[in-house]
């Protein structure tokens, strides 16, 4: 279980959390809803210690492994998606393509760096790394924005399956995301 | 990945442009009839394979191409070494900009000339090498770590990437770009200054007195030939440079 309380965050003299208070339960999955702005981003670097808290404290569990998709894809754009995601993850290519496919990316593409990919296919290849990285915490921002219909109901299939009894938090602007997630709401 | 190829593409030389300035030197020359002064390519290439059977041909070559890559190599460890200090400890760099600086601003001949002071003529091509090739590394190094993405040092950071791997791959394929063409230009330029630097301080045996040899006695051919062969020399020295790269980089990345 991961608590979160009395966390205060401010940017030069802007408020964006105040006397917040989260409980994260073990293989609970949880939807953060709230306009833009509201500090949706911030709460998530502050669980994953970007940054720190001006007040309150964030109590996780030894050894407590975090995963992430960040709003940005923060891929190295130079290398192919297999080659990013075991700089992450100790896991064979065959895994990896595997996945890749899974969240149909195409198999002509697997071996072009990640330069030559479309916004939608790195933000797919951010997604298998997350997933395939060791992790007992997925953070997600956003994960599916820049995705059709179509493709987007693929990759939460592949996302749901494979990130199943894990504990999950994503941040969407989507109300369609939060089914079989646990409704957080953020107020701004 | 775009800005790579595109300085690819004016790098590119096609046969058919070289062939044409060669038929341009060719033609002048034959205009101008007079090879004290100009000497024709197909001369020059008489001479060169006359040349190329001396055994001072070789010597010079490999004591000059010692010397400079030795300089090189010096730079580049120095270049690359100080550009992460300065990058990690801010009174470094501090310390260190009004040097590069001031490299960069003065004069290969200067330099020459004052070096000559300090060591013997047989190690000055060494010495001018580092003083021109270092601050290019260096400060082509030190912009590249400037501009590395810190988003992606947090992800590996957020991914609990081991140290190695971190430097390794998170950092070097982002200075990669630059350190590459850092020790491009570098290599090109030591090889310049360091011949400039043989022909004044004229150390025995080496491609700079041979140079210096031509033109005292005013062999004409053998100063456009030893010409050629420096040019083709540095070339050399780039292209090996670049595929030893390819290899590092593929092997960093893989
Ligand atoms: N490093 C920073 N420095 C200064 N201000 C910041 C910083 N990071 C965030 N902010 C400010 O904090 C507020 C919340 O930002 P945050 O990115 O957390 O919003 P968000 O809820 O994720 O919004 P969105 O849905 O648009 O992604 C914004 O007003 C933003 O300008
Ligand atoms: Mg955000």
């Amino acid at each position: 279980m991961i608590e979160i309380i009395d966390l205060c965050k401010a940017f030069d003299g802007k408020v964006v959390l105040e006397h917040f208070d989260l409980q994260l339960e073990d293989g609970q999955r949880y939807a953060l809803m709230g306009t833009s702005g509201s500090g949706k981003t911030t709460l998530l670097n502050l669980i994953m210690g970007l940054i720190q808290p001006d007040s309150g404290h964030i109590i996780a569990p030894q050894g407590l492994k975090i995963s992430a998709v960040f709003q940005e894809n923060r891929l190295i754009e130079g290398m192919t998606p297999a080659a990013n995601i075991r700089l992450v993850a100790a896991v064979d290519n065959e895994r990896i393509h595997q996945v890749l496919l899974a969240l149909g990316i195409e198999e002509d593409s697997l071996n072009q760096p990640v330069s030559t990919y479309s916004g939608g296919m790195k933000r797919r290849v951010a997604i298998a790394r997350a997933l395939l990285s060791d992790y007992n915490l997925l953070l997600l921002d956003e994960p599916y924005k820049g995705l059709d219909e179509e493709t987007r109901q693929q990759v939460i299939a592949v996302v749901e399956e494979m990130s199943r009894e894990k504990t999950v938090l994503m941040v969407t602007h989507n109300p369609e995301d939060v089914r079989g997630h646990q409704l957080i709401e953020f107020a701004e | 990945m775009k800005t790579s190829t595109s300085s690819a593409e004016t790098r590119k030389m096609p046969f058919w442009a070289v062939l044409f300035w060669l038929l341009v030197w060719q033609i002048a020359a034959m205009l101008m009839d007079q090879p004290l002064l100009l000497v024709s390519p197909l001369d020059t290439l008489k001479r060169l394979s006359s040349l190329v059977l001396e055994p001072i041909f070789w010597k010079s070559i490999a004591f000059s191409v010692g010397k400079i890559m030795l300089g090189f190599g010096l730079s580049c460890l120095l270049g690359i070494v100080l550009a992460v200090l300065a990058y990690r400890f801010r009174p470094v760099r501090q310390l260190l900009s009004p040097l590069t600086a001031t490299i960069k601003a003065i004069p290969v001949a200067s330099f020459v000339i004052l070096a000559l002071l300090w060591v013997s003529s047989k190690n000055l091509s060494v010495l001018i090498s580092v003083m021109i090739g270092f601050p290019v590394i260096y400060l082509n190094t030190l912009t590249g770590l400037d501009s590395i993405d810190h988003k992606l040092v947090e992800m590996a950071r957020v991914f609990r990437v081991p140290l190695g791997k971190k430097l390794g791959v998170v950092y070097f394929s982002q200075v990669l770009p630059f350190l590459r063409s850092g020790l491009n230009v570098a290599v090109g330029l030591c090889w310049k200054s360091g011949v400039a630097a043989e022909v004044i301080g004229i150390p025995s045996g080496s491609v700079g007195q041979q140079l210096y040899n031509a033109k005292v006695y005013l062999e004409t051919a053998d100063l456009f030939c030893w010409t050629v062969v420096i040019v083709l020399l540095s070339v050399a020295c780039e292209k090996l440079l670049m595929l030893l790269f390819k290899q590092a980089e593929r092997w960093a990345l893989r």
